[in-house]
């Protein structure tokens, strides 16, 4: 073999790889990339979100992520949007007990609010299955009693779209359609979960000092029992479990919601396989209330008036029941008012009037 | 040819020595060390959810975690080596006795070769923490979490400990609870435990830190009753949290 021919084996080998591939063309690289950074909201009392390194919000990807968060075509048969089950109005959540996927098989548990969810930073979902937002929109697409579909489909369905390839470009400077995967997909998405944004409630004004909102008696009675504040009235202590800016936890907790003997949902040991998480879940945020009906992992309880009667009366005795709930409480009627008189204090509709939060494609 | 390959030697090896000569750096004497906290509860090893004997009840503990600060080695010849600022140490894993005996584990790289006599932090956050809420961190820090901080009292939660109680073996642990939920502004302690730590270059070592939740829950030479001191939730406490933070220090240091 004369050097020369030589040149000629990376040809040959570059060919031969291509013919099982889908070909690269390069069809994006005439359409601008200029990132620019999305200024991701810090309302009074949080902290500063963290966003991972490799998926900083950026105008382009926070837009990219609003239009594919709206878009049905993430479903198997295009009829189910990750809205149909976050339903803005509802405080992203659905109203329903349990989400009802595409085949219209109810799936075991209530969908969660996303409002502020960026802020929360120990697993997600009830049961804490994964730790960051990436991986959570990686789920229902391929989830039986969700979306039902698979990954490739709904790629190809993207890829050939007439205008996704040109927004994928814009927001993570790709230079081919066919450098679209399921992984880009979650990241835009996850960068619009990070975006929603939201604390203008009576509660955040009159804590931050922002107008010249005041609670009523009943409602700061209210705040002093749910914040175990000296006061002449019962301690609620629903801090322990529901604080800090977002009024949830990173922790997991048995509530005592479920009979010990009847459980019919194991939360969290249903992941880490250990006997002292059976049936804990996690903490939601107690935002929105008012919103986010029916209330638990399983809506099984439909009004917020029904919650206070259950932690005030009727929790189930469980072995790793939280030691904070371990005594009822047994509330007045004119304490449980109290307490319902504040919680009502934490909806804020104001995010609503916001195209942001809402779908882009009515 | 032999002349080609001559000249291309000696360019080569002009090349490599002018290129050492103006490196000046040493390479650094270091090493990498795990430091392992463990939790014991008498001779055992601390598991959740476990049952042991605790005055004339038995107890299971839920939770057991606390903030520790300023984490610092200090050398043979007085030299102290940084290793963290603020580390949450969370025996949230230790369910069974193989995850209690891993301890909770930190990884320290690039440490120093020598000896070592002791290593010291403080249990908590001192006075450059006092005024700071979790707005003033970045959503993943750890002081950050809304559980580690109480907006009542305006300070940080630095130790967690929770227990239950059965008082007359009927498997019913709730018959006392406690919730020490230590903070404050004066809820921290300085600790400085002796080691014999010597690094070596390249090396890998582990240090083991035991407490005993006994030695903490000790005052006045009892174990604390549950039925008197249930919870640490108000100005009354502060105390009951002295003792109990002093415990800590003793602890470590006399583990």
């Amino acid at each position: 073999m004369k050097i020369k021919h030589l040149f000629l084996l990376p040809l040959v080998f570059v060919f031969a790889c291509g013919t099982d591939d889908e070909v690269f063309s390069g069809d994006l690289v005439d359409i601008s990339y200029n990132p620019q950074a999305y200024t991701i909201p810090q309302p009074f009392g949080y902290p500063q979100m963290a966003q991972p390194s490799d998926n900083k919000a950026t105008v382009d990807g926070v837009h990219l992520g609003h239009l594919l968060f709206f878009d049905e075509i993430l479903s198997v048969d295009s009829s189910l949007a990750c809205a149909g089950c976050h339903i803005p109005e509802l405080g992203f959540t659905d109203g329903l007990a349990v989400s009802t996927g595409v085949p219209g098989i109810e799936g075991p548990r209530s969908s969660m609010s996303l409002l502020n969810i960026g802020f929360v930073s120990n697993g997600l979902f009830w049961d804490g299955r994964v730790n960051n937002l990436e991986a959570q929109a990686l789920m229902p697409v391929e989830d039986p009693i969700e979306m039902a579909a698979s990954w490739p489909d709904i790629i190809e369905r993207i890829q050939n779209h007439d205008e996704y390839p040109a927004l994928f470009r814009k927001a993570f400077g790709i230079e081919d359609r066919t450098e679209i995967d399921k992984f880009l997909v979650a990241k835009a998405i996850a960068q619009y979960e990070r975006s929603l944004v939201t604390a203008n409630s009576k509660y955040d004004q009159v804590l931050s000092g922002s107008s010249s909102e005041e609670f009523t008696d009943e409602e700061f009675e209210g705040y002093l029992m749910f914040f175990d504040e000296p006061s002449a009235v019962a301690d609620a202590e629903c801090f322990h479990c529901h604080g800090g800016a977002n009024l949830a936890s990173n922790e997991f907790f048995n509530n005592g919601l479920q009979d010990p003997e009847y459980i019919t949902d194991e939360g969290v040991f249903l992941v880490t396989g250990n006997s002292t998480d059976m049936g804990k879940f996690r903490a939601a945020t107690l935002r929105n209330l008012e919103l986010t009906a029916p209330y638990m992992h399983d809506g099984r309880i439909t009004s917020l008036e029904g919650v206070v009667d259950f932690y005030s009366d009727s929790i189930h005795i469980a072995g790793n029941l939280d030691v904070n709930l371990s005594e009822p409480i047994n509330l007045s009627d004119t304490e449980k008012g109290f307490l319902l008189d504040f919680l009502r204090t934490l909806t804020d509709t104001t995010y609503l009037s916001n195209p942001h939060f809402l779908d882009p494609f009515e | 040819m032999f002349k080609n390959i001559a000249f291309i030697t000696l360019v080569s090896a002009v090349f490599l020595i002018g290129c050492g000569s103006d490196d000046t750096s040493v390479t650094p004497l270091e090493s990498d060390l795990t430091i392992k906290f463990k939790s014991h509860y008498g001779p055992s090893l601390l598991v959740l959810g476990d049952t042991y004997n605790y005055l004339d009840y038995e107890v299971q503990f839920d939770k057991f975690k606390f903030i520790l600060t300023d984490l610092e080695l200090v050398s043979d010849n007085n030299e102290v080596v940084s290793l963290s600022d603020v580390t949450l140490i969370d025996f949230k894993d230790a369910v069974n006795e193989t995850e209690a005996a891993k301890g909770v584990s930190f990884d320290f790289s690039a440490i120093p070769t020598g000896n070592y006599k002791s290593i010291r932090f403080t249990i908590g956050l001192d006075s450059s923490y006092l005024g700071l809420t979790p707005a003033d961190f970045s959503s993943n820090d750890i002081l950050a979490q809304s559980e580690l901080y109480w907006a009542s009292w305006g300070n940080y939660i630095i130790t967690k400990l929770e227990a239950r109680f059965d008082a007359n073996e009927d498997g019913n642990f709730l018959d006392e609870t406690f919730q020490y939920h230590l903070g404050g502004d004066e809820a921290f302690r300085s600790v400085e435990k002796s080691i014999d730590l010597s690094l070596i270059l390249d090396g890998s070592s582990s240090l083991d830190l035991d407490l005993d939740i006994k030695d903490i829950l000790t005052i006045d030479g009892a174990l604390v009753d549950p039925a008197e001191w249930s919870a640490t939730h108000s100005t009354s406490s502060v105390g009951f949290i002295a003792d109990l933070l002093n415990n800590f220090v003793d602890a470590f240091e006399n583990n």
